[in-house]
Order: structure tokens, then C-alpha cells, then sequence
């Protein structure tokens, strides 16, 4: 009866495969049909891989075209993106987050603190002492040629001829002989305060260029909005990093 | 010759000693290097000092507008009766005219005159004796300062710190009472905890407390000017099952001490209500009329000062006083608040919930108009106000009937309430439209209807004549009109048949018949209802 | 250890005024409108304070008070705030060329003046206090961005003439905020009277008038200066900021009126208001010949970059004294 055979199967014991025998150990693992045919089927699948590709390379069309092949390109046998050249590039990625996960009111916004904190730091950090600031002119009226040619701007100023460049403040003989700093005036304090001095114009540097940021990439959303509307329009000027298209619309009275 | 020489201290005539050294207008500033010198060229002859501030006020302002008030006028009388042969040296031409035409007093205004003016304006203080330079520069700043106030047109009740004070103070006052009145309450309620819970108003509360004092004097006093009588029974009936303990007098003194302060308090409170209500009407009239005078004055004192107000856009004005909520809205791009300090106007309020966001931005656009009038106009009227109030209000109402009338846009797009439809009204069919042969000329049109006009109206006239006969007598008048009608139709039926075979021509006629026809109809139908009415 | 600042942060180099090697700050470029300095305006951009430069530089900065030593008797330790006992650590406060104002440095990098009215802003500005000894001194910050007479000083003007004690006509006062400054300076012992014709901005020159008992507000219009002849008496110099297109006449009025013999004026003047078309440099140079053709000798002109475009200061004297030849 079949229930009596399994019931007899219960005590059979596990028949083993075969292994490798003993005097053939050098040989390695002794393969059974089943690892065989794993081995076999990943090689001829390889194989098929290799034929179909090789097939396809012969006959492929030597006009053909895809669009991506304008902005990619084949480097080392994988396609990457051509790098457009520094200048060109229209949209940086900054930009392009920001747009994506930003709305236009809360770059406006961001924009608005920034200046406002400007507004406040410029109030007490004149540029006193700022490289590359500007240099304004200064023009001096003489009565005669002769003191225009013997014209010595330290003695004019009645300062000191090393002070003549630190425009800021060019006190006069009288001024360095009679008056005194007032503070803090040991070095390392000096050194302290300079040292945070320069920090707030970084700070302050850092700002300025985030305002101007947000502002363009505010711009740049607010274009992408106008160009929603269904009026015809035609791009007057090209996108760039740091200014947004210019599009003219056609002229339509609205209701 | 004299010289006339204004000063904020007073008036000034100065005789000329030296007539000659005048004329060399150029060496004229070496005279004045000193006082002496300057004493040898002229000599003060007379000083009109100004009595008080008016006068120098009324003075300084008769000599911006170029007039001769009235202390110039005396001084120069004087100077008149006594010299009047005498030029008179003046710093402005305009003046000199007026002067010689009403005073008949030659005036003089050259460059030498000007200089003239120089040195004397230099050395003024050596001039001018009795007169320390202290005081004139203190005299020119008060001077200064009324004369300016003068020309803002500075008015004491156009302040509006007056109102930021005011309102913070009701604030902190509505705090403190509330404090007292807790207190208050815990206190006696250790004697008479029954009390607070029947007498809910914290005013009567106090003034009962006032009146009673210890619970025993209940049965005595007589609380019918502070409860109602119901109430007043309650507590007579409390006091006597009242659980709280006994107290001493001088404890009952204290309690009724803090009594007084909070009724002193909150008759404080009422009056500055008063205050700040009058404060309003009186600064910012179109606001207090628009949103009210308790908002008002938020919107304000949240601002800083009414110009800081009329700075603001609407939208700004929309959501003053939610700021957290904003900017928590905007970072997180969430919708933004609908309302800040305006939900609590009049007209916020008593809309539903759903429109509340939209009144609260036009109630915030025509607002932010009231202020700008009030902070900046000359006048202070409220009309401009109630007519924006009235505005809003009947926006309301069609906001409430959910918008017959579209609001923004052109409003042109008004809709098309459908024609009201009789119950007994018969409908047939209009065979008008089914003719689609062209209608030709419309000048035949026109000289058509009007032939036929003449033709219909009489006919009208008839037929109109029979039926006020009949409406004023029977109900059979009724029935005649509803034959009428179908007889009409029949005509016309008739008639169209006989016109299909004509053409061009006939179609016109017809048309102008058909259209008289319906305008006959279209009076029958009108009397009709009339009559029906 | 410079403060590394990538040398395009001018922007696109649009402007670019083609003197070179400025590394790219100088320029007003910017994108379209925008300038370098957080601002429409074109303004150049900055790298930070040099000062100290990791305080190497400072002996010779700061210290060159000290460090100068040498030939004028040395620096020294004159005066008080030196010798031992500490001031406010936080600042650095040195006395200006001009009397009456001082260069503040800590964190702020400030030109100040001396607070009239103790523990009170005009404006909103920031004030600054230093302790010496018992003594407390309030200082108030001048922005240079908003007044032209502290971009001026900044920029290194020989002579303001406006010191302590004098008498100053301050033509086209606003709301008050310059004329607080010029009122610190003067002291209680000078006056100023500032002359304002706009009634919105008289309100608030009044107010601050209100405090400041040297300043007499005068709201009238500064071309009929017969009109107000009566609150004023001479004065010694006339600042002038009305940006009008006949400002040199209005000075000049006033002038003739107000001004002593050998007294000094202080012109602002913006090009774009006298005549938006010329170039700037066109413009002072005409105002600079019509100051003469009236008596009124210029004596030095300059410009307020990098705080301000376009703009220049003229600083002269009126009815110059004749000179006595030797």
C-alpha cells in the first residue's frame, strides 16, 4: 500500500551522492550533471550575448541617429554627457535645486532677509580698510603752476608721508603727537579685533553674494511662471548663469 | 538813510552815520571787522523787542509771506513820525513795496544794501546793546521751533502716540484687573465660596463684596441695584447654608479694600475706553469707521505709528499680527494666514467662516486706502470711510447670495436671471425663426415698421379700447384676451401661408408685421399682467 | 592667510572700467543692474580688512601711533587711556583728522561721532560705548552709505571745516539723520541750522530738533534765504545736499546772505540731478566754474567712491581774504 511504502521511508537513510574519490582529490570537485548544467547554461548564455551583439554590430546602420547624441558622447566605450563649456552653461545646479524643490515666495523671502541684513552690517562696516574697493579721485585747486608743480600732498595734508595711503583717516601731526588711541590698544587685542573684523566682511561679502543668488534664481522662476501664459511670445535673450531669458509678448489688450 | 534789520529778539532800526563809505560796496566788509568800527558806520536808533513768543511767531510769519505785521507796523509808525524824509534800507524788495504803498515810506534794496545787511548781521550782538548773544540764539530757537510747528501745521490731537499709549495701557490694565479679580475671588472665597459661583459678572462680584462685607450682613443689606432679584435670592439663601469660615473684620477691611481698587480700576478702564474711542474718531476717523476703534488702534500701535501704517501694502495690513504664523508658512510653503489683527472687525466677524477670507482682504485693501487718507490728507473727514464701509457691505451681501454679480474683473459678465414664467402662461410655438431667406435692406425694414406702426397702433388702440372694457367690468374680459391671442396667431399663420409663395418682397412686410405682431402681443401679455396683479 | 574670495565675485565684468589688474572686485560690473556691494548700484566688491592682516600690519596701522615715534617726540604715552589701565576691550577708537569724529574698531570697522544725547538712536544706527576710567562715552556709527558728508570724510577730504564751536548752515537737511551727526560734532557750543523744505521729512527733523538744542529746523525753502533771514545770523560754513539742478545757485544765495568773509562751503553734488545726459566728470567740472564766476573759490573736489556713483564733494571758500604779498 502506498501509505505502507512512505511509512518504510521514514527510517531509509539519506542516500549521499557520490564525491570525488580519494585517489582523485587532486583533481578537484567531482561535477555532477546539475552543476554542469549551471556551468554550461552561463556560458552559452554568454555566448548568445556575444553572437546577438556581434550580429548587431554588423549590421548596424551607419546613418543612424539619436537625438542624445547631440549632448553625449562616448568616452573610454560608456556614453557620458558633453560638458558644456564654462560660459555657456545656462542653468548651474545650484540653480537648478532650487528651482525644482523652491517656491518663488520663499526665494523672495530668503532674498529679503539677506538685504535687510545687509542694510544692517553695512551700517558698521564702512570698508575702511577693504582691499580692492574702489579708489575715488581726488583733485586739488592750485592758484598757480608753480604750486601745482611743487605740490607735495603730505605737507599739503600736514601728515605723515606713511599715512598718505590709509585714506580713511589721515590725522595731522598735531592730531599723532597730542591725542591717543582709545580702547583696546595692546597687539594681541588689536590682533583679536582684526581678526574679527575680517571675519564680519566675510560675512558680510558672503551675504551681498547670496542676495544676488536668490535674486537671479528668483528671476529665473518667475520667467519660467510669465512663460506659462498662452500669448505668443519670441526669446529676445539667451539664458545665462547670472541673468534670466528675456521673452517679448505679443501685445494683447486683457479684459 | 535807516536800516531795517529783523532779529528773533525783535526789531531793529539802525541810522546810518556814514553815508559815503556806503557807496564802496566792495571795502565795505573791511568796516564791520569790528564792533567798534562797525559802531562808527551805524548806530541803533531803535529796538522793538517781542513781547513774547506769539508775537515773534506772528512777526516771523508776516515776514515769510512778505506782509508788515502788526509790530513792524508799529515800529515803523514811530520811526515815521519821526523821520520820514529818511530811506528806509530793507532786506527784501518785496516788503520795501508793501511799505511804501501802505506807509508811504521810501524803501531802498541795493547790492550796497545787501552788504550793508552783511556787516550788520556779523557783528549783531556788538551792534545791537542790552542784548547778551545767548539770548538770541535762545530767542532764534524758539523762534525756530514755533514757526515750524507753525507751517507743519502741528496740531496736539493729531499725535498718535497718544493712541500707542492708550491701548497699551488698556492692555496692561485688563492684565492687572484680571489678577485682582482672581484674587479677589480666591480671597473671599474663603469666607463665602458660594458667592463666586452664583455672581458670574467680576464687577457686581466686587460690588456685592463691597456691600456685604462679613456673609451675616446679607439678611440686612439690600443687593437690588447690583443682582437681579433671583440672583439676589440665591445668595440670601447661600449665605445662610455657606460653608466657608469666619473671618475677622480687619481681614473683611482688606477684602474690601481690593474691592475698591478693582471697581476704582475698571471705572478707569471704561473711562480710557472713552479716551482712546474719542483719540480715534479724532486722528484716524476713516479707520475707526471702517474696522472699528479697538482694531484700529491695534493696527497702529502694531505698526509703531499711523505714517509706519500707511506704509504698508494691503497685504501687509491683511495679515499684521500673525506674523509667526507666516513666516512659519512660508518656510515650511504652506498656505499662508487669511488674517492677522482685521479678523476681529465688525465685518470679519459676522460673516461664515468661508467668506471670511475673502472679506478680510477687501476689508485690508480698502483699509490700508483709509489710512493712507488719514495719515497723509490735510482734512479729516470720515466720508471717504463710510462710503468704502458701504461698499464692502453691499459686497457682502452679494458674497452671502453666493454671487450673482461677479466682483472683480469688468463686471460686465452679469448674469442672466431667466424670464419669470406665468403658470397660466400658454406657450406656443415662434415660428420667427424658421424663415431663413435673408432679410434684405434693413432701411426697407425700418420705412416698413414704420408704415406699419401707424397701422398697428391704431389697431392696437382698438383692440386695447375693447379690452379695458371688458378688464374693468368682467372675468370674461379674460377670456377674450386668451381667444385674442390665438385669433392673432391664426392671422398670422394665415398670413405667413399666403407669403411663402411671394417672395422678397412680401417676406419683409411680413417680417415687420410679425415683429408689430409680437410687440402687440408682447403689450397684451404686459397688460395682462397688470391686470392679473 | 588672505581671505580666499573667488575673483569673479564681481560678476559677469559687465562695466568693467579696464584698469586692470584690480582682480576682477573693482569693477561695477554685475549682473545687468545689480553692482558688487549688495546693491543696484554698482558698487565694487571687497575683500576684507586688510587691518592687522593677522595683525602683522597693526604696529604699523593702529600702532603707527606708536610706531612713528621717532621725530615728532614719540607717539608717547600722553593723554589719558594709555599707561595701564584697561578701556573697553572691545574697541579700538581713534581720533579722526577731523575734530569731533573718530574711527571705531572692534567688529565694526566704524566712522563715529560723540553722542550729544546719551543712550538715544536718531535713526536706528548702532551705538558704540567705551569706558575710560569712570568716564563712559557713547559713540553713534555714521553710515557713509546714506550721509555724503561721512562718505566724504572716508574718502579722505582735506578739510571739512565743521569743527567744535562752529556755525553750520546745513542746506537740505532730510529727516535729520546727517544733521545729528554735524550737531554731535558742533557741540553744545556751535549751532546748525538746518534748512529743510519737504514737510514729511520736517516732521522728523523737528522731532530730532526737539532733542538736540543745537540744531535750529528751519522748513522753508532754501532759494529765498530772506525769508528765514530773521531766525539766522552769520555762519561759518554752508553744507549743501538739496540735489537740485541750481544747487550752486541756492548756495550761493545763502551764501551771500549767511556766509561770513573767508568762510567755507561743503557742496555734494550728483550728476545724474544736475544733468542726467553729460558725463559725470563734465558736470562737477561745470558746477566747479560756476562756484567761481560768485565769489566762492573751490579749493578741493572728490569723489565718494566706493560708497556712492556719480557723486563728488567740493570743498571751498568764500570771499577768500586777498592775499598779502611778501
Amino acid at each position: 500500500m502506498s501509505s505502507f511504502r512512505k511509512a518504510l521511508k521514514s527510517n531509509q537513510r539519506n542516500h549521499q551522492e557520490r564525491s570525488q574519490p580519494g585517489f582523485r582529490k587532486h583533481l578537484g570537485f567531482l561535477e555532477k550533471k546539475k552543476d554542469y548544467k549551471l556551468r554550461a547554461d552561463n556560458y552559452h548564455k554568454k555566448q548568445n550575448t556575444l553572437t546577438a551583439l556581434r550580429k548587431k554590430a554588423a549590421e548596424k546602420n551607419p546613418d543612424e541617429f539619436y537625438y542624445k547624441m547631440i549632448s553625449t558622447q562616448l568616452k573610454d566605450g560608456v556614453h557620458m554627457k558633453k560638458k558644456k563649456r564654462e560660459e555657456e552653461v545656462e542653468v548651474t545646479e545650484e540653480q537648478r535645486k532650487i528651482m525644482r524643490t523652491q517656491d518663488i515666495k520663499y526665494v523672495e523671502m530668503k532674498r529679503v532677509a539677506e538685504a535687510k541684513k545687509i542694510e544692517r552690517l553695512k551700517s558698521e562696516l564702512h570698508l575702511l580698510d577693504a582691499e580692492g574697493k574702489q579708489k575715488n579721485k581726488h583733485t586739488f585747486f592750485m592758484d598757480t603752476r608753480r604750486e601745482v608743480r611743487e605740490f607735495d600732498l603730505a605737507r599739503h595734508l600736514n601728515t605723515a608721508p606713511e599715512l598718505l595711503d590709509r585714506v580713511y583717516n589721515r590725522p595731522t601731526l598735531a592730531t599723532l603727537e597730542g591725542c591717543s588711541l582709545q580702547g583696546a590698544t595692546r597687539p594681541s587685542e588689536l590682533k583679536k579685533l582684526a581678526r574679527q573684523r575680517r571675519h564680519q566682511y566675510k560675512i558680510l561679502s558672503q551675504r551681498v553674494e547670496r542676495e544676488k543668488r536668490m535674486f537671479v534664481v528668483g528671476q529665473k522662476i518667475q520667467v519660467r511662471k510669465d512663460l506659462l501664459d498662452k500669448t505668443k511670445k519670441l526669446k529676445v535673450k539667451k539664458e545665462t548663469a547670472t541673468t534670466p531669458a528675456v521673452y517679448k509678448f505679443e501685445a494683447k489688450r486683457k479684459r | 538813510m535807516l536800516v531795517l534789520f529783523e532779529t528773533a529778539a525783535g526789531y531793529a532800526i539802525f541810522k546810518v552815520l556814514d553815508e559815503q563809505k556806503i557807496q564802496e560796496v566792495d571795502s565795505l566788509w573791511k568796516e564791520f571787522e569790528t564792533p567798534e568800527k562797525a559802531n562808527k558806520i551805524v548806530k541803533l536808533k531803535h529796538f522793538e523787542k517781542f513781547q513774547d513768543t506769539t508775537e515773534a511767531l506772528a512777526a516771523a510769519t508776516a515776514l515769510v509771506e512778505g506782509k508788515i505785521g502788526k509790530t513792524l507796523k508799529k515800529v515803523l509808525k514811530k520811526v515815521v513820525a519821526k523821520e520820514a524824509h529818511e530811506q528806509l534800507a530793507i532786506t527784501d524788495a518785496k516788503l520795501g513795496g508793501v511799505i511804501k504803498d501802505k506807509l508811504n515810506l521810501s524803501c531802498v534794496h541795493s547790492p550796497a544794501v545787501a552788504e550793508l545787511m552783511r556787516g550788520i548781521r556779523t557783528q549783531m550782538e556788538g551792534l545791537i546793546t542790552g542784548l547778551p548773544p545767548r539770548e538770541i540764539s535762545a530767542m532764534s530757537l524758539g523762534l525756530a521751533h514755533s514757526l515750524s510747528r507753525y507751517k507743519l501745521k502741528f496740531s496736539p490731537d493729531k499725535v498718535d502716540t497718544m493712541i500707542v499709549q492708550a491701548i497699551s495701557l488698556l492692555d496692561d490694565l485688563d492684565k492687572e484687573l484680571n489678577n485682582y479679580i482672581m484674587r479677589c475671588r480666591e480671597w473671599y472665597g474663603w469666607h463665602f465660596p458660594e458667592l463666586g459661583k452664583i455672581i458670574t459678572d467680576n464687577l457686581a462680584y466686587c460690588k456685592s463684596v463691597r456691600k456685604l462685607g462679613d456673609r451675616t450682613n446679607v439678611a440686612t443689606s439690600d443687593l437690588s441695584e447690583l443682582l437681579p432679584e433671583e440672583v439676589e435670592a440665591e445668595v440670601k439663601l447661600a449665605a445662610e447654608i455657606s460653608m466657608g469660615t469666619e473671618v475677622s473684620e480687619q481681614d473683611i477691611g482688606n477684602i474690601m479694600h481690593l474691592c475698591d481698587q478693582v471697581i476704582e480700576i475698571t471705572e478707569y478702564r471704561s473711562q480710557l475706553y472713552d479716551y482712546l474711542k474719542n483719540r480715534m474718531m479724532a486722528i484716524a476717523p476713516n479707520l475707526t469707521v471702517m474696522v472699528g476703534e479697538l482694531v484700529g488702534a491695534r493696527l497702529i500701535s502694531h505698526a509703531g505709528s499711523l505714517l509706519n501704517l500707511a506704509k504698508h501694502p494691503a497685504s501687509t495690513v491683511q495679515i499684521l499680527g500673525a506674523e509667526k504664523a507666516l513666516f512659519r508658512a512660508l518656510k515650511t510653503r504652506r498656505d499662508t494666514p487669511k488674517y492677522g489683527l482685521i479678523y476681529h472687525a465688525s465685518l470679519v466677524g459676522q460673516t461664515t467662516a468661508k467668506n471670511k477670507g475673502k472679506i478680510s482682504r477687501m476689508l485690508a485693501a480698502k483699509a490700508a486706502l483709509a489710512i493712507r487718507y488719514d495719515a497723509l490728507a490735510e482734512d479729516a473727514t470720515a466720508e471717504m470711510g463710510v462710503e468704502n464701509r458701504a461698499k464692502l457691505e453691499a459686497r457682502l451681501r452679494h458674497l452671502e447670495e453666493k454671487g450673482i454679480r461677479r466682483i472683480s474683473g469688468t463686471g460686465k459678465a452679469t448674469a442672466r436671471a431667466d424670464k419669470y414664467q406665468h403658470k397660466s402662461d400658454v406657450r406656443v410655438y415662434d415660428p420667427s425663426g424658421d424663415s431663413t431667406l435673408p432679410s434684405g435692406s434693413k432701411k426697407r425694414k425700418f420705412e416698413e415698421l414704420e408704415a406699419e406702426e401707424p397701422e398697428a397702433q391704431p389697431a392696437e388702440t382698438k383692440t386695447k379700447k375693447p379690452k379695458k372694457e371688458a378688464a374693468a367690468a368682467e372675468p370674461e374680459a379674460v377670456e377674450e384676451e386668451v381667444e385674442e391671442p390665438p385669433k392673432k396667431k391664426k392671422k398670422k399663420k394665415e398670413k405667413k401661408q399666403e407669403a411663402e409663395p411671394v417672395e422678397e418682397a412680401e417676406p419683409m412686410e411680413e417680417v415687420a408685421e410679425e415683429t408689430t405682431e409680437k410687440k402687440k402681443k408682447k403689450k397684451k401679455k404686459k397688460v395682462k399682467e397688470e391686470e392679473e396683479d | 592667510m588672505r581671505p580666499g574670495f573667488s575673483p569673479r565675485g564681481g560678476g559677469g565684468g559687465r562695466g568693467f572700467r579696464g584698469g586692470g589688474g584690480r582682480g576682477g572686485f573693482g569693477d561695477r560690473g554685475g549682473f545687468g543692474d545689480r553692482g558688487g556691494f549688495g546693491d543696484r548700484g554698482g558698487r565694487g566688491g571687497f575683500r576684507g580688512g586688510r587691518g592687522g592682516g593677522g595683525g602683522f600690519r597693526s604696529p604699523s596701522g593702529e600702532g603707527g601711533f606708536r610706531g612713528r615715534g621717532g621725530g615728532r617726540g614719540g607717539r608717547g604715552g600722553r593723554g589719558a587711556g594709555r599707561g595701564g589701565f584697561r578701556g573697553g576691550r572691545k574697541v579700538t577708537v581713534e581720533p579722526h583728522r577731523h575734530e569731533g569724529v573718530f574711527i571705531c574698531r572692534g567688529k565694526e570697522d566704524a566712522l563715529v561721532t560723540k553722542n550729544m544725547v546719551v543712550g538715544e538712536s536718531v535713526y536706528g544706527e548702532k551705538r558704540m560705548n567705551v569706558e575710560e576710567g569712570e568716564t563712559k562715552i557713547e559713540y553713534r556709527a555714521w553710515n557713509p552709505f546714506r550721509s555724503k558728508l561721512a562718505a566724504a570724510i572716508l574718502g579722505g577730504v582735506d578739510q571739512i571745516h565743521i569743527k567744535p564751536g562752529a556755525k553750520v548752515m546745513y542746506l537740505g537737511a532730510a529727516s535729520g539723520t546727517t544733521v545729528s551727526h554735524v550737531s554731535d560734532i558742533v557741540g553744545p557750543e556751535g549751532l546748525v541750522y538746518a534748512v529743510e523744505f519737504s514737510h514729511r521729512s520736517g516732521r522728523d527733523l523737528l522731532n530730532v530738533a526737539k532733542k538736540r538744542t543745537n540744531i535750529i529746523p528751519i522748513i522753508e525753502d532754501a532759494r529765498h534765504p530772506h525769508k528765514y533771514r530773521m531766525l539766522v545770523g552769520m555762519v561759518d560754513v554752508i553744507f549743501a545736499d538739496v540735489a537740485q539742478p541750481d544747487q550752486t545757485r541756492i548756495v550761493a544765495l545763502n551764501a551771500h546772505n549767511f556766509l561770513k568773509n573767508g568762510g567755507h562751503f561743503v557742496i555734494s553734488i550728483k550728476a545724474n540731478c544736475i544733468d542726467s545726459t553729460a558725463a559725470p566728470e563734465a558736470v562737477f567740472a561745470a558746477e566747479v566754474k560756476k562756484m567761481s564766476s560768485e565769489n566762492m573759490k573751490p579749493q578741493e573736489q572728490l569723489t565718494l567712491e566706493p560708497y556712492e556713483r556719480d557723486h563728488a564733494v567740493v570743498v571751498g571758500i568764500y570771499r577768500p581774504p586777498p592775499k598779502q604779498k611778501k
